[in-house]
C-alpha cells in the first residue's frame, strides 16, 4: 500500500508499521494460539457456509414465498368449502393441511438462530479446549530481531544523576538479545535535544541495547554493569524497570546471587506494581526463593503467582512446585 | 521494520497467486496447510486488531472471527497486491463489524485489570514490547474515528485516499481526523511521560 498526501507525521517509531513480533496485543500462550486457530478452522472448514447475511436473506425469500403459497392454499381451501356446501361431491380437502403446515413462518427463524448458537458453541469450546503445542510451535513465534526493528525509541522522560540507592539483580529470560542490536537503530541525539542529559551521555536504549549485546556474547558482568548504569540514570523510568527485571534474570542465572535477584524483583515489583513485566518479575521472586532455600516463602511467591496470572507459560511448573513443598 | 528471519512469514508476505501453496491448498479444504497459514498468520492479526479496539477483553474473539473471515475468504483472494495486505484488510474490515455490532448493546468491556496483567512474550526483548503496550494503551484514550484512520494510515501504511475509501468517510474528514489523532497521541505521550525519538520537542 502506498503512503502519500499526508504532510504530517508521527514521531519515528510511535506507531510501527504492522508486524508479527509479539506487541500490541498481550502475549499469548502457544497452546491457546493453537486452539483459538483450531477453533476457527472447525468452524470456516467443517462448517462452511455462506455469509449468514445472505443465508437469512435467502431463508426470509424462502419463507415469504411459503406464506403465499400457504395463504393461497389457505383461500383455495375456504373456498373449496363454500363450494362444498354447494357441491359436496368433489373434495379436495386431503391436500390443504400438508400445504397450510409450512404457512407458519416461526420454524424458519429459529432454524438460523440454533444453527448459529451451535457454531458458536463449537468455536467457544475449541478456544478453550487447550490445544496442540506441536503445532503451536511451528507459527514460529519465536524470532530473533534485527537491529532495524528495533528503532523504536522508548518515550521516557530522560533525567540524568539522579541519586539513587543501589539495588541489583534478579530476572527470567527478558533481555532476549537481538541478532544485531547495534544496527540501524535511531541515534538518540534526537531525543536527548531538549532534554537536561548531558550531551554524551547515552540514552537508556542504547545501554539497554548494549546490555542485550554483552549477554548474546555471554559477557554478563558487563551487561550487569550497564543495567546498573540505566537504573543509576533514571530509577523512576521505564528503562530502568526493564533493566531491573532483567538484571535479575541476569544475577538468577548467571551471576549465582540469588539475594541479589530476589532485590531487584522485588524492587521492580514495588516500584512498578502491575507493571507490564509482573508476570517476569514475580515468578523472578519464586526462583530467587527457591534459589535462597526458602521454602515457605517461595510457597507463598508461587500462590501469589498462579493467583495473579493463572495462564502464565510458567503456570504448569509453578503448581507442580508448589504441590511439591507444601505438600498439597 | 527489518528484514524478518522466518522463511515462513517472507512465503506468506511476498507470495504471488499460487507461489504459497498453503493457500489453495487450505481453499480446497485441507486443514492442516489452514492452520499452518493461520498459525503464522495469527500474531499479525492479533496484533492489528488490537491495534483497533479499546483494551484487549475482545481482541481473541475478534481474531477468531476475522481468522474465520479469512479462510472463508481465501478463494476471493486474487493475487492483486501482497497477501498480507489483503489479510489486513479483511481483519479490519471483521474489527469494524464487530465494534458496529458491539455498539448497540454498549458491551465495551473495560479491562483495566487484564491490562495489569499483561506480560511481555517470552520472545520479545522486554523494552520493544513495552513500548508497544504503551502505544496502545495511549491509543486507547483517543477517540475511535480518529484511532482508526492512524491505524490504518500510520500502521497499515494505507494512504488518506485509501483510509477514505475504506472507511467510507470524505478525505478531508480523514485528513483532519489524522491530525487531530497525532496531536491528541502526541500530547497523551507527553503526559505520559516521554515521547519517542523525534517526538513533540
Amino acid at each position: 500500500m502506498s503512503r502519500l498526501l499526508d504532510e504530517e507525521g508521527l514521531p519515528p517509531g510511535m506507531l510501527a508499521p504492522l508486524d508479527e513480533d509479539p506487541g500490541p496485543a498481550r502475549r499469548l500462550s502457544r497452546q491457546k494460539s493453537a486452539a483459538l486457530v483450531q477453533a476457527a478452522v472447525l468452524a470456516a472448514l467443517d462448517a462452511p457456509s455462506p455469509p449468514p447475511r445472505s443465508r437469512r436473506r435467502h431463508e426470509w425469500l424462502m419463507g415469504g414465498a411459503l406464506l403465499v403459497v400457504g395463504a393461497a392454499a389457505v383461500a383455495t381451501w375456504h373456498l373449496s368449502r363454500r363450494s362444498d356446501s354447494l357441491a359436496p361431491v368433489e373434495t379436495p380437502v386431503v391436500a390443504v393441511p400438508a400445504v397450510v403446515e409450512p404457512v407458519r413462518p416461526e420454524p424458519v427463524v429459529p432454524a438460523v438462530d440454533s444453527e448459529r448458537a451451535e457454531v458458536a458453541g463449537v468455536m467457544r469450546t475449541g478456544a478453550e479446549a487447550g490445544g496442540d503445542v506441536e503445532r503451536a510451535e511451528v507459527a514460529g513465534v519465536g524470532v530473533m530481531r534485527t537491529g532495524a526493528e528495533v528503532g523504536v525509541a522508548r518515550a521516557e522522560p530522560d533525567v540524568a544523576g539522579v541519586g539513587m540507592k543501589q539495588t541489583t539483580t534478579g530476572g527470567t529470560e527478558v533481555g532476549v538479545p537481538r541478532t544485531t542490536p547495534d544496527v540501524a537503530v535511531p541515534s538518540p541525539s534526537a531525543k536527548l535535544r531538549g532534554t537536561e542529559m548531558l550531551p554524551s551521555a547515552p540514552a537508556p536504549e542504547d545501554l539497554l541495547r548494549r546490555a542485550n549485546g554483552h549477554r548474546a556474547t555471554g559477557q554478563w558482568k558487563a551487561a550487569e554493569a550497564l543495567y546498573l548504569r540505566v537504573i543509576r540514570t533514571d530509577p523512576q523510568a521505564m528503562s530502568a524497570y526493564v533493566a531491573r527485571v532483567a538484571s535479575g534474570s541476569l544475577r538468577l542465572e548467571h551471576l549465582g546471587d540469588a539475594r541479589g535477584a530476589l532485590r531487584q524483583y522485588q524492587e521492580a515489583q514495588r516500584g512498578w506494581p502491575g507493571g507490564v513485566l509482573e508476570e517476569e518479575a514475580s515468578h523472578g521472586v519464586t526462583e530467587a526463593l527457591r534459589a535462597l532455600g526458602d521454602r515457605d516463602g517461595e510457597a507463598r511467591a508461587l500462590e501469589s503467582f498462579l493467583a495473579r496470572h493463572p495462564d502464565s507459560p510458567h503456570g504448569v511448573a509453578a503448581r507442580t512446585r508448589l504441590r511439591e513443598i507444601s505438600g498439597r | 521494520m527489518g528484514s524478518m528471519t522466518s522463511t515462513g512469514r517472507e512465503a506468506i508476505g511476498r507470495a504471488r497467486p499460487g507461489a504459497d501453496p498453503r493457500i489453495q491448498a487450505a481453499i480446497q479444504g485441507r486443514r492442516e496447510a489452514a492452520e499452518s497459514l493461520l498459525m503464522e498468520l495469527l500474531p499479525r492479526v492479533r496484533n492489528l486488531v488490537r491495534y483497533l479496539v479499546h483494551g484487549d477483553g475482545e481482541v481473541e474473539d475478534i481474531a477468531q472471527e476475522a481468522l474465520i473471515a479469512l479462510l472463508r475468504g481465501l478463494s476471493t483472494y486474487r493475487g492483486e497486491g501482497q497477501f498480507q495486505s489483503w489479510v489486513d484488510r479483511v481483519v479490519a474490515r471483521t474489527t469494524f463489524a464487530w465494534l458496529k455490532r458491539a455498539r448497540g448493546n454498549e458491551a465495551r468491556r473495560v479491562d483495566e485489570s487484564a491490562e495489569l496483567m499483561a506480560v511481555p512474550s517470552e520472545d520479545a526483548p522486554p523494552d520493544e514490547y513495552v513500548h508497544r503496550r504503551r502505544m496502545v494503551m495511549l491509543l486507547d484514550r483517543i477517540p475511535d474515528e480518529q484511532r482508526h484512520a492512524m491505524v490504518l494510515h500510520h500502521v497499515l501504511g494505507m494512504s488518506v485516499p485509501e483510509v477514505s475509501d475504506e472507511l467510507g468517510i470524505p478525505f478531508e474528514t480523514i485528513r483532519s481526523r489524522l491530525r487531530l489523532g497525532r496531536a491528541a497521541l502526541r500530547a497523551l505521550a507527553t503526559e505520559d511521560g516521554g515521547v519517542p525519538d523525534g517526538g513533540a520537542e
